[in-house]
């Protein structure tokens, strides 16, 4: 339902690491890591992490959005005209196409203005104050905005496949739009921010694994003025844009590719963890064996309302994630009887009504193992077959529990075990990861069906990965040569600068209630050893300024013997709303902790297509790795507010 | 006929409005009743003004009970002669008032300089200081300046007797028909401020806590007690 | 005998995690207005550190609590009459600029108003006293959390100055604890004697002490009279208000605000049964160290045929009685004698108690896999946080009682560790526990109360006492027009 794959599959997801990496610029300002640590090195290790993560697009081991310079519709219209009537047929011609080179992989070209992310929807994500790691360059290339990058591509390690452009683009988004309730500051670079409700105005469940009960949240208030809840403001959107596309983007066909994915057959599409580039190594690029997937979606934008509204007929195919699939004939008749028939004229008529946010809220309760006994029983059936292994009984006595909206409203209920997770929520045990596998014999999701510590792929050996081992930090300075051209006279201090998470606070929510922020000191602070501290003539509680070649962070001292010299910490998602003044360098408005940091997106990460190293959706990827970095760190002369 | 509404009319106004107000007050908003003080606000300057102004104002107090509500005939009585008294009164007043002059000064300045003080000062605070000052000025003028320069009043004879009538309900109003103009503005401005006692802070001063030495330290109440 | 019930808390430290919630939640529900902004009835200390307001332990400075003079107990910062000699100005009384903090907020008005412009626009801070901006917050009621400010700061924590031996502060000998604070509700209270309005009042039924905020004259000698400095001023209304243990919950037999949203779960509550007769003797016994045992003897054991039947001539019924055989408090504080009063030397006989941390060793225990169970014995001589320090907070410097504690609580954590994972030698015979002077029963009995008590274990709250003589019939529909239709009728 998320994904509607009650009406088509597969989705288009794409991985933000990467996707942030080519649309922020930040693979033109990257640091040839330090020769010692490479002395692995071979032909991986060597690459550029663009290159890298061009080349993990091209074998489908990631997703890759947008997925080529040339529109994807057209793409499949041509195909059509050429007489192609399977899919299959339409794939084996974009292989072709691509072999030939006549489309160009939009990851190689990220600075052509077709490849823009023009319109950036920001559904409750902190992206420009907290999330978004490298910020200054977030706010110079997405947003075109004040920044403060002070690195240089010019000095920078240039990848050697991506199509770069002579002077960088700035500005790539030309609407962007935010909806998300906690107020942030991503809000205030948005050119439109839907008013959104909040927890307490609107309908809504949630659950995770550290706790082993389903939370509802109730409307106390209805949502004031035009405030509308996700539910809803999604809801009015599709309504709208299916009017428009009446007139403007008839149904037609689409095509979309995706990786080689977890869960799936893709995991043994490239066996014995050997690379091929089709590219180079002389094999054939074959979909979704030695490069991703390319499937044909019949897109109805016409139509995007009504399939909003109401349950798909593809649930009776049955759903699922992991590999555990339920079946969903009795599903969607239960579905039926429990949301109401919708009575709407159209494409939805006679389906599961999915109008409001309750709709949503009971369909997902009915859906889902962890709420539903029928559910949970169904799925580990369907684990039963593939591993041979007796694991129904996990859920039994439950087969008739039915939780509803109203039931978890009186109070909370506990979750049932499903074999989507790998705790075993039963006699009310607490949540504890791979418990089923230990006690009912589920073999692991890995190569073996064990736990593995050696990973022989090719990759992790050119690292030096295949075990565990400890690596040191990076260790580079706060700016290339040549790059730092910061005026400098006073004194200051070059530190390991790391943004744990903060002491009060979910991401940005709350902390900055006025009762919250005098827990603490207000806004922004900067932990520091005292006596670094005091060789550079900071005191407590003194004005600071924090940067390196990404960029400057304005903020105050708190200067204590508690943390090592060496080392400053600024606590993560303190945005800068509040209390931050400029900073020294240009005058800009001292950014947030992750104005000094940026991705540092890690190759092994990248691997995909072998096993249990095969990329899923929220499951298993690139991240952006943590912001540990080098800095210099120096008194704030004066406060400059910006008010004039 | 004037003579009637300031010395007979607007006694018994202020008076009412005193009496009724203070236990409408007392009876309806126990919750507003209070001593404001604005301590933890300002310490400094409040130690000396607050000091300075508590005090004096009680020996004026004490001062005014003497020269006003104890007859003359009593001080004779006991071989207090008029002289005596006189300088006794001078004196003693004078100190008073320049420590309530002085203390108000000071609390006046506070008030008004020290944000914090100032910002949470309503109306009626700088209203009740001024209009203190004000009598407590033309009080001390009176026994400070004019009493030494240019005669001494016996007030003993005029304003004492009339402001005791009030209270047996026969005011001699025409005792204070040859009262010096400085004593008629000096009676009159008390007056207002004694209407105003319900209505500012000042009420305050009808609950020093007197009993407190004398009670237990512990207090033990039941809660059906305390709530009614 | 004079029974009397009282409602107490024990706070477990060693399962504190510093989080505030307890803070944040009572703030919320009870002081989140104008003329308490700088109010918390619950706040969290990290210590070493001066504390909430600034160094409130230090008595010479706020003259807190009481003193023996001559064999009398006197409060501290003088009696009645040099009370009223002092109406006019409170020498010893904190103000919200130098001792609590200056309280702020931001002027998030801005960030909607704020024209469109190259830079983003920010909140500045703004004194929520004057409604003037600040450049910078420069104390709050938490500035110094997890030792911030360091060396500027840890050290003027008034027992850090008080013990003998110089600690260092520096990164290789941190060391650091959580002190949540709430009123004590003492049975002496310091805050009661010194009203001259006798607005303060312990309750009969709970001993919960509350100010009355009708008889309230806003005189403010409970301030700093209190030697834990929670009563604080309403400059807005001029009254005092104070923590009033969330009775509106406890009489619904719910535990306080705090109690209920603590994360580490560290706190209890329940009821005691005492003597309030011998209260004042208690509080008036010569030497500071003696003052802890004498303040365990005003309890009265609640299974004492003598004190039951006693207890019911005094009007205590059965719920009450029964709450307290099934206290936390009674066990933990009076039983185990594990959970000690804050700054007994106070003498005020304050009845939140306190559960000592156990804390990380100095050095490293070599040879681990031989670890007898008599090695934990020098073990809690050598733990980071002195113990003269746990001494000087909780027992008026007495040691040995800090140690005996800790050692109780290290038997508790090796006998619970030997019987799930074995590797400890025998046991019962152990030196250990001699020195501890416990039982295996009763370190299994303290380990289920401490580590996996539920809900209705740490609280054992009976519901509130009506038996006195209020006109129920009136007030159950009166209560919240009480201003508009006057209990006694408006006819009557
Ligand atoms: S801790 Fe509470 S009861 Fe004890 S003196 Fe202070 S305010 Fe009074
Ligand atoms: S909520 Fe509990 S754990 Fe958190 S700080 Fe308060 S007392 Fe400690």
């Amino acid at each position: 339902m998320a994904f509607a794959g009650d009406w088509l599959k597969p989705p288009r997801h794409m991985n933000g690491t990467s996707f942030f990496y080519f649309a922020t610029d930040q693979y033109r300002y990257e640091a040839k890591v330090n020769e010692e640590q490479l002395k692995w090195g071979g032909r991986f290790s060597q690459m550029h992490p663009a290159d890298f993560n061009a080349m993990a697009a091209r074998l489908g081991w990631l997703p890759s959005y947008p997925q080529f310079t040339q529109n994807s519709l057209k793409l499949v219209k041509e195909a059509r005209e050429k007489g192609l009537k399977e899919a299959d047929e339409v794939a084996q011609y974009m292989a072709q196409l691509i072999k030939e080179e006549k489309v160009d992989w939009a990851i190689e070209h990220p600075d052509d203005p077709r490849n823009f992310p023009k319109v950036f929807f920001n559904w409750r994500s902190n992206l420009l104050g907290d999330t978004g790691k490298g910020h200054e360059y977030f706010a110079k290339h997405l947003m075109g905005g004040e920044d403060t990058v002070l690195a240089e591509s010019g000095s920078s390690w240039q990848p050697e496949t991506i199509d770069i452009a002579e002077k960088p683009p700035e500005g790539k988004v030309d609407l962007f739009v935010s909806l998300d309730f906690r107020m942030t500051s991503t809000g205030l670079f948005s050119d439109i921010v839907l008013p959104a409700a909040t927890w307490y105005e609107k309908y809504d469940i949630s659950s995770t694994d550290m706790h082993p009960f389903i939370h509802p949240f109730n409307a106390a208030i209805t949502p004031p003025w035009e405030a509308k809840s996700d539910w809803d403001a999604f809801r009015e959107i599709s309504r709208v844009f299916s009017e428009l596309a009446k007139d403007h983007l008839p149904a037609c066909e689409d095509l979309v590719m995706s990786p080689l994915s977890h869960d799936t057959v893709d995991e043994i599409a490239q066996p014995f963890g050997k690379v091929f580039d089709w590219r180079k190594d002389g094999v054939e690029p074959i979909p979704g064996k030695t490069m991703p997937k390319f499937q044909i979606v019949k897109r109805d934008y016409p139509n995007v309302f009504h399939q909003f509204t109401t349950i798909g007929p593809d649930i009776q195919k049955g759903y699922g994630s992991k590999g555990v699939v339920i079946p969903g004939e009795d599903v969607y008749k239960e579905l039926l009887n429990r949301l109401g028939v919708c009575g709407r004229e159209g494409l939805g008529k006679g389906r599961p009504d999915l109008y409001s946010a309750k709709h949503a809220i009971e369909a997902i309760l009915d859906m889902s193992g962890a709420t539903n006994g029928k559910r949970a029983v169904a799925g580990w059936k369907s684990l039963e077959k593939k591993t041979g292994q007796k694991l129904a009984e996990i859920a039994q006595g439950h087969e008739e529990d039915a939780y509803t909206l109203l039931d978890i409203t009186a109070q909370p209920r506990q979750a049932i075990s499903t074999p989507v997770w790998s705790g075993m929520e039963k006699d009310g045990r607490r949540y504890s990861p791979f418990t089923v596998n230990t006690e009912y014999m589920i073999p692991w999701r890995t190569l073996t069906g064990r736990q593995s510590f050696y990973l022989d792929h090719e990759v992790m050996l050119d690292f030096g990965e295949g075990l565990p081992l400890y690596l040191p930090p990076l260790n580079h300075g706060p700016f290339l040569l040549g790059e730092d051209k910061v005026e400098n006279s006073g004194k200051w201090l070059t530190v390991r600068y790391l943004t744990p998470h903060q002491k009060w606070g979910i991401h940005t929510m709350f902390t900055e209630t006025t009762n919250m922020t005098t827990l603490f000191r207000g806004w922004q602070t900067v932990w520091i050893n005292e006596e670094d501290a005091a060789s550079i003539g900071i005191k407590d509680n003194d004005w600071i300024e924090v940067y390196n070649r990404n960029g400057a962070v304005a903020a105050r001292a708190v200067v204590t013997y508690r943390i090592p010299r060496g080392v400053v910490y600024m606590y993560h998602a303190q945005d800068r709303t509040m209390g931050v003044p400029a900073n020294a360098i240009n005058k800009n408005r001292g950014g947030t902790h992750n104005s000094v940091t940026r991705i540092t997106p890690k190759q092994t990460h990248m691997i995909g297509g072998y096993s249990q190293l095969s990329y899923g959706f929220n499951y298993y990827g690139p991240t952006g790795n943590q912001r540990d970095t080098i800095a210099i760190i120096r008194r704030l002369k004066e406060v400059d507010w910006l008010e004039d | 006929m004037s003579s009637i509404f300031w010395w007979v009319i607007l006694p018994y106004i202020v008076g009412t409005i005193l009496v009724l107000g203070t236990l409408y007050r007392f009876a309806y908003r126990q919750m507003s009743w209070a001593a404001p003080s604005t301590e933890i606000h300002e310490k400094k300057w409040l130690r000396i003004g607050s000091v300075c102004f508590h005090y004096g104002i009680l020996f004026a107090f004490i001062g005014h009970v003497m020269g006003i509500l104890i007859p003359r005939g009593f001080y004779l009585a006991l071989g207090i002669t008029d002289e005596v008294y006189h300088a006794f009164a001078i004196i003693g007043g004078a100190f008073a008032g320049l420590l309530v002059v002085i203390g108000l000064v000071i609390l006046l300045i506070r008030k008004i300089i020290h944000t914090r003080v100032r910002l949470h000062s309503t109306f009626a605070d700088f209203f009740t200081v001024i209009l203190v000052l004000v009598v407590a000025a033309l009080g001390t003028y009176i026994t400070a300046i004019y009493d030494v320069f240019t005669r001494e009043y016996e007030y003993r004879t005029t304003i004492g007797p009339w402001f005791r009538s009030l209270f047996t309900f026969q005011p001699k109003y025409h005792l204070m028909e040859s009262v010096p103009t400085i004593f008629k503005v000096h009676v009159i401005a008390s007056f207002l401020l004694f209407a105003s006692i319900p209505f500012t802070r000042l009420i305050h001063m009808f609950s020093f806590p007197i009993r407190y030495p004398f009670r237990a330290p512990q207090q033990y109440r039941s809660r059906s007690h305390f709530k009614r | 005998m004079r029974i009397k019930t009282q409602v107490c808390m024990v706070m477990h430290l060693d399962k504190c995690i510093g989080c505030h919630t307890c803070s944040v939640t009572c703030k919320n529900t009870w002081t989140n207005r104008p003329g308490v902004e700088y109010v918390w009835f619950n706040n969290v200390e990290t210590r070493p550190g001066p504390g909430y307001p600034k160094q409130w332990e230090n008595t010479d400075r706020f003259k807190g609590g009481w003193v023996l003079k001559n064999g009398k107990l006197r409060l501290r910062a003088g009696g009645p009459v040099s009370k009223l000699a002092n109406i006019f100005y409170n020498p010893n009384m904190a103000t919200i600029q130098e001792d609590f903090y200056e309280p702020w907020t931001y002027d998030f008005e801005h960030l909607f108003t704020a024209p469109k412009k190259d830079r983003v626009p920010v909140a500045r801070p703004k004194s929520l006293m004057t409604g003037k901006y600040i450049d910078k917050p420069t104390w709050s009621s938490n500035w110094d959390d997890d030792l911030a400010g360091g060396n500027e700061i840890a050290p003027t924590d008034p027992n850090v100055q008080k013990l003998q031996e110089h600690i260092k502060m520096e990164y290789e000998k941190t060391f650091m604890m959580y002190l949540p604070r709430i009123c004590e509700h003492c049975l002496n209270p310091s805050c009661v004697a010194s009203c001259p309005s006798g607005a303060l009042y312990k309750r009969d039924e709970d001993g919960i002490v509350l100010v009355d905020q009708e008889a309230c004259r806003g005189w403010r000698f409970c301030m700093n009279g209190c030697p834990y400095h929670k009563v604080y001023y309403n400059w807005n209304t001029h009254k005092a208000e104070k923590c009033h243990f969330c009775y509106p919950r406890t009489e619904a037999g719910l535990p306080t605000i705090c109690s209920e949203t603590c994360v580490g779960r560290i706190r209890y509550i329940g009821v005691v049964l005492y003597d309030a007769d011998k209260v004042k003797a208690a509080a008036s016994v010569e030497d500071p160290k003696k003052l802890y045992e004498a303040q365990l003897s005003v309890f009265l054991d609640p299974f004492d045929p003598e004190v039951i039947k006693e207890a019911r001539k005094a009007g205590i019924n059965d719920q009450w009685i029964e709450g307290a055989q099934n206290s936390p408090i009674y066990k933990m504080a009076m039983k185990w004698k594990i959970a000690l009063p804050l700054h007994p030397e106070y003498r005020t006989l304050p009845m939140v108690w306190y559960v000592p941390p156990l804390n990380p060793i100095m050095n490293h225990i070599e040879n681990e896999e031989e670890l007898a169970t008599d090695g934990y014995i020098p073990a809690v001589d050598q733990m980071r946080i002195p113990m003269e320090y746990l001494a000087s907070l909780l027992t008026a410097g007495d040691t040995g009682i800090i140690r005996h504690v800790l050692l109780k609580l290290t038997a508790m954590r090796v006998h619970m560790r030997a019987k799930t994972v074995g590797g400890v030698d025998d046991y019962k015979h152990s030196q250990l526990l001699k020195e501890a002077d416990t039982s295996v029963e009763e370190l299994e009995e303290m380990a289920r109360l401490l580590a996996v008590a539920k809900y209705n274990e740490r609280f054992v709250i009976p519901t509130g006492r009506r038996e006195m003589k209020d006109d129920l019939f009136y007030q159950q529909g009166a209560c919240s027009i009480e201003d508009l239709a006057p209990p006694e009728g408006m006819i009557r």
